[in-house]
């Protein structure tokens, strides 16, 4: 154990969507595709958009701006699938763009209940601040559960 | 130490032991003078005494020390197993599995009591009887295994300073050309000595009419361990035990004649591995995804029709095909898994109950996959229970029935075909088609008039209705208000059926069919709109291309006239709400599966023929989705999804 005192960072994926940055932890990343074909699922649910084929597996896919409300796409602006855990459950998150990954200190994450309004304040893990702005860190284990 | 990472690989361990335990008391209790299975027991005690002790669990090392010496009083002959001793025995055996359980967060409970065991173990071994044979009765004993000419030679062999043994030994259940094993040992111990008699005979040997066991009795100047190392190496022997006879004959002791059980019948190791099961899942998909690379190869090569490209894409198909064959078989795994726990729940049970039960179990061997033995423990429970609880009757009432007082209780397994069958079977006092019929009026199931027009076979089916309970009386053992429809969703779930047969004072029988593996479905492909579906070939019955006039509307649904009867139809386009699809057309395609027992119509736009798919699990939240029950990517990389007829409305 090192005994030297360091400020708690914690890393981010950042991505666009619907001209915010939101952000997923790092640690349940694990790839980041180009979008590719998604089969519908009849029947799942609204937020789901369908499955794809991720090298052999079959992943769900959510449509994360349905699910928090945020205007349907325009055009082809959707251009990757951040694949990440979802507690156990491997899912596919359709994102604008990809931005960078970032390092946050935990000083800088607060609650979300601070920062945003009322709206999917329950998918929301808190809000980072960092030079450019605030950025969302989504709680993926919330977004992907059909009783929210 | 940090022994974290040992401590799954001493969970798994002890509950093997802990099986192992158990098995042997329960076969003690039916031969309390097997001494195979007392060294089998005395072993499993040991083995997990040094783990526990090696893990830092002292509770689990102390329990397990003390059954140890309760089992060592056995081996030496000192006590007599008695239903009593064997009782305290599988009671030490559950707090063990407590204690193991507990230990599985590193820690063992220290709140599980285990004085009042070791008290209980205790005293059985204070009054026990004390058995000490003597060793003229114990040369008797010899004198009376062996025939005269066989024991005149043993005596004028021991004399010139040769030694006699008898071995017991043990095939493994499966193996092959059993005769030929036994002539390999008779070969190997030729070689060593002089047979002196084998039970059963050479004949008998020869042409097969054994179990699994036979004894031999030799005269060699070699050592037991010799003797034991030369037949261990004969392949498919489970076991060798090798007694020597020399100092039941009082001629003094033979070489190692204290030569450790324990560490005489000494298991054969070193032919199998552990695998992590996310391994093999991961092989399985390796493999899937090998498959489909190979569909998309396949049709490069043809495109480009080059004979040497053609060639080799046919071998890979051929060398891929028995790969999958290879793990396909790797993820098979015998129901004994799942069985051995019965005989143990089945004597608690009856013994709770009061009731005399004779449980038989055959075909424990039968291979699933085994994602589908790890299921299918919990509706099997229900259906025992149940036999046991309301099936079976007390003793005095089935001999008034002029039944034999003991209950036969029969859980079997076999192969037919692509399936494998489970039955329960008991001879207690069967289904009472009217009763149930009964109670269904009463639970507002079916009206009275519905009562009347239903058989006895359709009146069984309810059993397997939501809601439907036919215990006169709540009692503790299986009338919690879970009915026999759990258990058919369940086997449902996997992809089977479940099916009873009764005869009113004679008995029942639960059937659950099987598919034998969840991985690898036949399917039929078919298109609907624009999407791809699969149907599981298992519940098509047929296919038919009709005009959309031929269809009848019945109160507003769709129906077709099949075989004779009138069917429902589903048009699956309206069921799964496929989009934007291509306008209707006039010719249809009608896939008649069955639901159940039932008939019902799919309608679909176009079949693509049948194809064996890798099934592929759809993903937590994905997988409630009604009329789906999973996925598969296809050749081209896309996915097409496995309809569930079951739950299509």
């Amino acid at each position: 154990m090192s005994t030297a005192v360091h400020l708690e960072e914690e890393r981010f994926v950042v991505f666009r969507l619907a001209g915010e940055d939101y952000a997923v932890t790092i640690a349940g990343v694990h790839t980041v595709e180009k979008i590719m074909p998604i089969t519908r699922v009849p029947k799942a649910p609204d937020f789901v958009d369908g499955v794809i084929n991720l090298r052999g597996e079959v992943v769900p896919v959510i449509n994360l701006r349905r699910r928090l409300g945020l205007p349907a796409a325009t055009d082809d602006v959707e251009s990757h699938v951040v694949v990440a855990l979802a507690g156990e459950q491997l899912v596919g998150l359709i994102v604008d763009e990809i931005s960078h990954v970032l390092s946050l200190p935990s000083t800088a994450i607060q609650p979300a209940d601070q920062v945003i309004g009322e709206a999917n304040r329950s998918f929301i893990q808190g809000v980072g601040k960092w030079e450019n702005g605030l950025i969302i860190i989504l709680d993926l284990e919330r977004v992907v559960d059909p009783e929210r | 130490m940090e022994m974290s990472q040992y401590l799954e690989i001493f969970m798994e361990e002890a509950k093997e032991h802990i099986q192992a335990l158990n098995d042997g008391l329960l076969r003690l209790e039916q031969n309390p003078t097997d001494g195979d299975v007392v060294g089998e027991l005395f072993r499993s005690a040991h083995t997990l005494k040094g783990m526990s002790a090696t893990m830092g669990f002292t509770k689990t090392a102390e329990l397990t020390h003390r059954m140890e010496s309760s089992l060592d009083l056995v081996r030496q002959d000192l006590l007599t197993p008695n239903s009593a001793f064997i009782t305290a025995l599988l009671h030490a055996v559950d707090t063990l599995e407590d204690l193991v359980e507990s230990a599985s967060s590193g820690q063992e409970d220290a709140s599980i009591d285990i004085e009042h065991i070791i008290a209980a173990l205790q005293q059985q071994g204070d009054k026990g009887e004390l058995v000490q044979e003597s060793q003229q009765e114990a040369a008797a004993t010899v004198a009376n295994e062996l025939s005269k000419p066989a024991l005149t030679v043993l005596r004028a062999a021991t004399d010139q300073g040769l030694h006699g043994y008898r071995l017991d030994i043990r095939l493994a259940p499966d193996a092959l050309l059993k005769s030929a094993r036994a002539y390999m040992v008779f070969q190997r111990l030729e070689q060593q000595g002089e047979i002196i008699q084998s039970e059963p005979s050479v004949p008998d040997l020869e042409a097969e009419r054994f179990k699994d066991r036979f004894s031999v009795w030799v005269i060699s100047g070699s050592t037991s361990a010799q003797l034991q190392e030369e037949i261990e190496n004969i392949s498919d022997v489970r076991s060798v035990v090798v007694s020597p006879l020399d100092d039941l004959l009082g001629n003094g002791s033979a070489p190692d004649s204290n030569h450790d059980l324990a560490n005489a019948t000494r298991l054969r190791t070193g032919k199998s591995v552990r695998v992590d099961i996310a391994r093999l899942d991961r092989l399985m998909n390796l493999v899937s995804e090998l498959v489909i690379t190979r569909t998309r190869l396949t049709q490069i090569s043809k495109d480009l029709d080059n004979q040497a490209l053609a060639d080799t894409t046919a071998t890979l198909n051929r060398v891929l095909l028995e790969l999958q064959d290879e793990v396909m078989q790797v993820r098979m795994v015998a129901v004994e898994q799942v069985f051995s726990r019965f005989p143990r729940m089945i004597r608690d049970l009856s013994q709770q109950l009061g009731k005399e039960v004779d449980f038989q179990i055959t075909g424990q061997e039968t291979e699933l996959d085994r994602t589908i033995v790890d299921e299918i423990g919990d509706p099997l429970v229900h259906l025992l229970r149940n036999a046991i609880d309301h099936g079976v009757e007390h003793a005095d009432v089935r001999q008034e029935l002029g039944k034999p007082a003991k209950a036969a209780v029969l859980l079997s397994a076999y192969h037919r075909g692509d399936s494998v069958f489970i039955e329960v079977q008991d001879d207690g006092r069967g289904i009472d088609a009217a009763k149930i019929k009964q109670k269904a009026v009463q639970r507002g199931l079916i009206t009275s008039q519905d009562a009347s027009a239903l058989d006895n076979e359709a009146a069984y089916k309810l059993l397997f209705q939501p809601g439907f309970s036919m215990a006169e009386q709540v009692t503790d053992v299986s009338g919690r208000g879970v009915g026999l429809d759990v258990v058919a969703s369940k086997i449902a779930s996997l992809g089977g059926r479940t099916s009873v047969h009764s005869e009113l004072g004679q008995g029942s029988v639960f059937t659950i069919i099987l598919p034998l593996t969840l991985a690898i479905m036949a399917t039929l492909q078919v298109k609907v709109g624009s999407e791809r579906y699969a149907i599981p070939l298992s519940v098509v019955d047929q296919t038919a291309l009709l005009k959309r006039s031929a269809l009848d509307m019945v109160e507003h649904r769709l129906a077709m006239s099949y075989r004779g009867q009138t069917i429902p139809v589903i048009d699956l386009r309206r069921a799964l709400a496929v989009p934007n699809g291509s306008p209707a057309v006039e010719d249809v395609y009608v896939v008649v599966v069955y639901r159940g027992r039932r008939l019902i119509g799919l309608m679909v736009d176009e079949l693509l023929g049948q194809e064996e798919v890798v099934v592929k699990p759809l993903g937590r939240f994905v997988d409630r989705s009604p009329g789906i029950s999973g996925a598969t990517i296809l050749g081209d990389g896309s996915i097409a999804l496995i309809l569930d007829v079951m739950s299509i409305v």
